[in-house]
């Protein structure tokens, strides 16, 4: 498996998730995990059967044209992609796998992957080749433009034997909107949402660990890894907060990977009421909570809803529009409140956070995450 | 990068050698703001280091489908993965182009897995072994390394050889029979350990709750085979007169039911369980400290000024043993052989030191930061 995040551990957990399905099969498959993060390898428990080849990068971190701060791929020494490029072919000719998963770009970061794949191919050293997506990658005419662009589309056709999408198409057709299997040439499956379903702790456990006194409602605010969190902070603080009762709690959840002066100046507006923690197991403060604010990032978004809430969901606003058309898309099934970032300011925001403490969620969840792993299982040793 | 560097550190389980590593690393990169260094391990506890884009970790897959296996499977799957690190390091090797190879703990590799590495470096290429003090049984060690063909590889292949540890405690080329023309290229850095500024044994033991209370930090490293002396100190404890507490580090990699025995002892007296610590922290706010007799558990007591009462490992590994007992011989630590070991003995022990704390004169045959095997290593590139 291949599992690369430009940011953020999503791509990762999710092959860790299949992983952990195949391996409850009780087969006697073997699992390696290519990735470049390691720190994500000892934070998911990896089964038995798993171990990771972490590949080096040499990649400098600062701001990019927009002004946001991310590791900048195009200024890393040349070699280096090369060097990764060799190391996967190696693991590929080398271990000769019966199938072999790329997660979310089908020709790996910086391209990395597709010389491996390509002398693989031709040398005959794997039998099956698959590529798992998102349901949403973007706006349809954004995502096929970058894929003819980028050569995705063409790798796809020539490299790949098919594609499964951790996707529904009863929510978003996937396929058709991207082109897969008409206009890109190749087998497409819908696996459903696969993401981890079960959280690490019960609700009463997170309510003591966040010191909620019984009674209090739990408002649980989460902005994915926290890369660009801050203005979805800022703007509950000081628009959604100060309309909820006394006897409502927020819990914001930075993540890891918000900067440090964020994290501090936002500390510094926490009140009791409306704490700041550095990090927690989402699923399980989503799985505890009574009302879920996020953004559209896929686990958030999925871990939400499969609680049982109907979550109040402010996109990140990206020229692939990935978040957004989540959102919209979630929120016609009924499924979420799609609050566009640019009314979080007025009362939306607090309004869909009432209306969820209003209705007590009951709703049976639409996915089924492991019946989702199973089927992504099938595809690759079925 | 003008200058990079290929480091080789051979932890499976443990994160000892990857440590040290790491430590020599960082003070590379500082020395030399022109420098990369590709840390090459298998040991899934990456290191952070303040160095950014100038470094990264290649973690090689170590095991997969442990204890599933018959001999033969585990001997097959094995040999397998064998193979495949030892391409791996090849092409990282190849295409990397180190001007330097630093490799750690044995010349070639775990089982010769470095060998193909070392004959695809670049001309010009300089070889670096790293050692620590002790290995094991003299007769056992030389035997081994005829086998292995390390007297060979050193002679022939090595420019520079850097024993971290200090003649006056160990005579590393004496005791291990190095020859001359090999001694030229030796040079003794000292116990490598890292600089610690930041601790606060005040609130360390106030976060304790210790109230006063004498406090007996017990650590067994990784803790897979501390049992023993977690067990045994739990006993010398009732025996001890002082009303000291136990701080009791069972180590990341302790089986469960050795773990859940150790809390069970421990709950009734009061002592306090972890599975990891900060041991550097805990050993400054403690009055005593029991521990096995690991390389780096001794470096940090030494630039703590503490003197740990050790009992070493008890295995057909001598290396914890002849290490405790050169130390012993210079009054650095008390050394008690598991094979004598009492909880009579150990309580002596322990009290002794409770009582009249001794301020052992260690910085000598230290080389905090690493700064002094950076500087031998660089030396070998001008």
């Amino acid at each position: 498996m291949y599992a690369q995040n430009g940011a953020g551990l999503g791509h990762f957990r999710r092959c860790a998730n299949i992983a952990n399905a195949l391996a409850e099969r009780g087969g006697d498959e073997r699992v390696v995990i290519a990735s470049r993060s390691l720190a994500s390898a000892a934070a998911f428990a990896l089964p038995a059967s798993c171990d990771v080849l972490k590949l080096p990068a040499f990649v400098p971190i600062g701001d990019d044209a927009n002004g946001e701060r991310r590791a900048l791929v195009d200024r890393e020494d040349p070699r280096f992609a090369r060097l990764r490029g060799r190391l996967l072919l190696t693991l590929l000719a080398e271990g000769r796998p019966r199938a072999v998963l790329v997660d979310n770009e089908p020709r790996g970061l910086q391209g990395e992957l597709v010389a491996a794949l390509r002398e693989a191919r031709a040398g005959g050293l794997v039998e099956r080749v698959l590529c798992g997506i998102r349901d949403i990658r973007g706006r349809p005419g954004y995502v096929r433009e970058k894929w003819r662009r980028d050569g995705s589309a063409e790798t796809l056709r020539a490299l790949y034997d098919g594609v499964l999408v951790y996707g529904d198409p009863a929510l978003f057709d996937t396929a058709a909107a991207y082109g897969l299997g008409s206009e890109i040439a190749v087998d497409v499956r819908p696996t459903g949402y696969l993401f981890r379903g079960r959280p690490e702790r019960d609700a009463e456990a997170v309510r003591r660990d966040l010191d909620v006194p019984p009674g209090a409602a739990l408002v649980a605010v989460t902005g994915g890894s926290g890369a660009d969190g801050r203005p979805l902070f800022d703007a509950y603080l000081a628009h959604a907060a100060p309309r909820l009762g006394p006897d409502v709690i927020s819990i914001l959840v930075a993540g890891p990977l918000m900067p440090a002066a964020d994290v501090a100046a936002l500390a510094a507006h926490a009140r009791d009421s409306c704490r700041l923690v550095r990090a927690y197991d989402v699923a399980s403060l989503v799985h505890a909570a009574d009302a879920v604010v996020c953004r559209g990032g896929y686990n958030s978004l999925c871990e939400a809803v499969h609680a049982g809430h109907v979550p109040a969901v402010v996109p990140r606003m990206t020229r692939s529009g990935e978040q957004e058309t989540r959102a919209e898309v979630f929120a016609a099934h009924g499924l979420a409140a799609f609050v566009p970032p640019g009314r979080v300011t007025g009362g939306a925001l607090a309004a869909s956070v009432v209306a969820q403490l209003e209705r007590p969620r009951s709703r049976p969840s639409p996915f089924d995450p492991a019946a989702s792993a199973a089927r992504a299982v099938a595809a690759l040793v079925g | 990068m003008a200058v990079r560097v290929f480091m080789y550190a051979q932890d499976n389980r443990g994160l000892g050698h990857v440590r040290r590593c790491a430590i020599v690393a960082e003070a590379l990169l500082r020395r030399r703001p022109d420098a990369a260094v590709l840390l090459a391990t298998k040991s899934p506890w990456a290191p952070t280091i303040a160095a950014g884009e100038r470094f990264d970790v290649l973690k090689l897959p170590e095991h997969l489908a442990r204890g599933t296996l018959s001999g033969d499977e585990r001997r097959a799957e094995s040999s397998a993965l064998h193979r495949l690190r030892r391409v791996l390091l090849r092409e990282a090797v190849t295409h990397f182009r180190p001007d330097l190879i630093l490799i750690d703990n044995e010349p070639l590799g775990f089982r010769g897995e470095m060998l193909e590495a070392l004959d695809a470096a670049p001309a010009g290429c300089r070889f670096a072994f790293g050692m620590r003090d002790v290995v094991d049984d003299p007769e056992r060690t030389v035997e081994q390394w005829a086998n292995q063909g390390v007297p060979d590889a050193l002679r022939e292949r090595f420019d520079r050889i850097v024993i971290y540890g200090h003649p006056d405690l160990f005579d590393t080329l004496g005791v291990y029979g190095v020859p001359a023309p090999v001694r030229a290229k030796a040079a003794y850095g000292g116990y490598v350990c890292a600089r610690r500024d930041d601790l606060d044994a005040g609130r360390f033991r106030a976060e304790l709750g210790l109230d006063g209370r004498p406090l007996v930090l017990v650590t067994g490293g990784g803790g897979e085979d501390a049992l023993a002396l977690l067990v045994a100190t739990i006993e010398a404890h009732a025996l001890v007169r002082s009303p000291a507490r136990l701080l009791l580090v069972t180590g990341p990699f302790m089986r469960p039911e050795d773990r859940a025995r150790v809390v069970a002892l421990a709950a009734p007296a009061g002592h306090v369980v972890r599975d990891q610590a900060d041991v550097v922290a805990a050993m400054a706010a403690s009055q005593a400290v029991a521990t096995m007799g690991g390389y780096n558990t001794l470096a940090e007591a030494m630039m703590l000024g503490r003197r740990p009462v050790v009992v070493p490992r008890a295995t057909h590994k001598r290396e914890q043993l002849m290490r405790a007992e050169a130390f012993a011989a210079r009054g650095l630590v008390h050394c008690l052989p598991p094979t004598k070991v009492t909880p009579a003995l150990l309580a002596a022990a322990l009290e002794d030191e409770i009582e009249r704390p001794t301020a052992v004169e260690a910085h000598d045959y230290l080389d905090v930061d690493g700064e002094r095997a950076a500087a031998l290593l660089l030396e070998t590139l001008a």
